[in-house]
């Protein structure tokens, strides 16, 4: 099972525009979480075990991308329930210091896709990364 | 990127007849565009909660008309808070507004009490198509039955 290929292709997000994967960019993936990112996870259990982490530029509201990683993170398990008939569950948000980063990246070759949002002429980059972590070791406290 | 500011509660003055909503959801990005939606369509939001517990509470004091509802949340999940908010009021008004579409989480949210559910993201016609159709099976405000929680 590729989890990658549970993730959202393109959807409207509220009154902000729409976010559309990239096709078949995947980006490196630094061990270390750079200065000028910021990083919101998103736990999945039940059948699976694994994390979402939406990864973007430090000055964004982190409450709207908050809400486009939970967005993200619903999708594939709603995908993943639909397609495999597994049962999971989405934690809430959590915001990720450099130190959380660096357990959940730990040990782990890290791919991601990526998403861009439009909206007004604009586009933001975003990076979704998806992570089997060790056992019990998600980011979350 | 900057939010536009969409956040204008509670300035707007209510027409005494306005249905009164509780907005319940962990993310405030979601609850400002939830209040301005609903503000706009002439409800008038009394409250807004941050998990399932400060939910409780809060439907406790306001004893609002209709509550919106998130499922994954912090502390207490929305469909654990649906269940004890209808424990405690038989007529509550309770409409989930999740991004989680398994149909097996729908079928638990109604099984427990919720009148009806709406997708994230949603449209601002979603939510208030579907707040109008919660609300328009009331003709009379129910007889309420209060229990301990």
């Amino acid at each position: 099972m590729n989890l990658m290929n549970a993730l959202p292709e393109q959807f409207d997000f509220y009154h902000l525009g729409t976010v559309n994967l990239e096709p078949e960019h995947t980006h490196p993936i630094s061990e270390k979480l750079p200065d000028d990112a910021m990083a919101v996870a998103f736990q999945l259990s039940g059948d699976v075990s694994a994390a979402l982490v939406l990864h973007f530029e430090k000055g964004l509201d982190p409450s709207i991308y908050s809400e486009m990683g939970n967005v993200i993170a619903s999708r594939v398990a709603t995908n993943l329930s639909k397609m495999e008939n597994l049962d999971i569950l989405v934690s809430p948000p959590r915001l990720l210091s450099e130190k959380h980063w660096e357990n959940l990246s730990q040990g782990h070759k890290l791919t991601g896709r990526t998403y861009l949002h439009l909206h007004r002429g604009i586009s933001i980059r975003l990076h979704a990364i998806l992570i089997n972590p060790p056992q019990g070791n998600t980011g979350h406290a | 990127m900057k939010e536009p500011k969409l956040y204008r509660f509670p300035t707007r003055k209510y027409h005494a007849m306005a249905k009164t909503v509780l907005i319940v959801d962990d993310i405030e990005f979601v609850r400002k565009t939830l209040a301005e939606i609903l503000t706009e369509a002439r409800y008038q939001v009394v409250g807004e909660a941050a998990d399932g517990n400060e939910a409780l509470l809060q439907y406790q004091r306001l004893r609002p008309d209709i509550v919106t509802m998130d499922i994954v949340m912090p502390n207490m999940s929305g469909i654990e808070a649906t269940r004890k908010i209808m424990r405690l009021d038989k007529a509550a008004k309770i409409v989930i507004i999740s991004a989680m579409g398994q149909e097996n989480l729908v079928m638990e949210a109604i099984n427990v009490g919720a009148r009806d559910y709406v997708l994230k993201p949603f449209t601002a016609n979603d939510v208030v198509k579907t707040i109008s159709r919660a609300l328009v099976d009331e003709p009379g405000r129910p007889h309420r039955e209060t229990q301990a929680i």
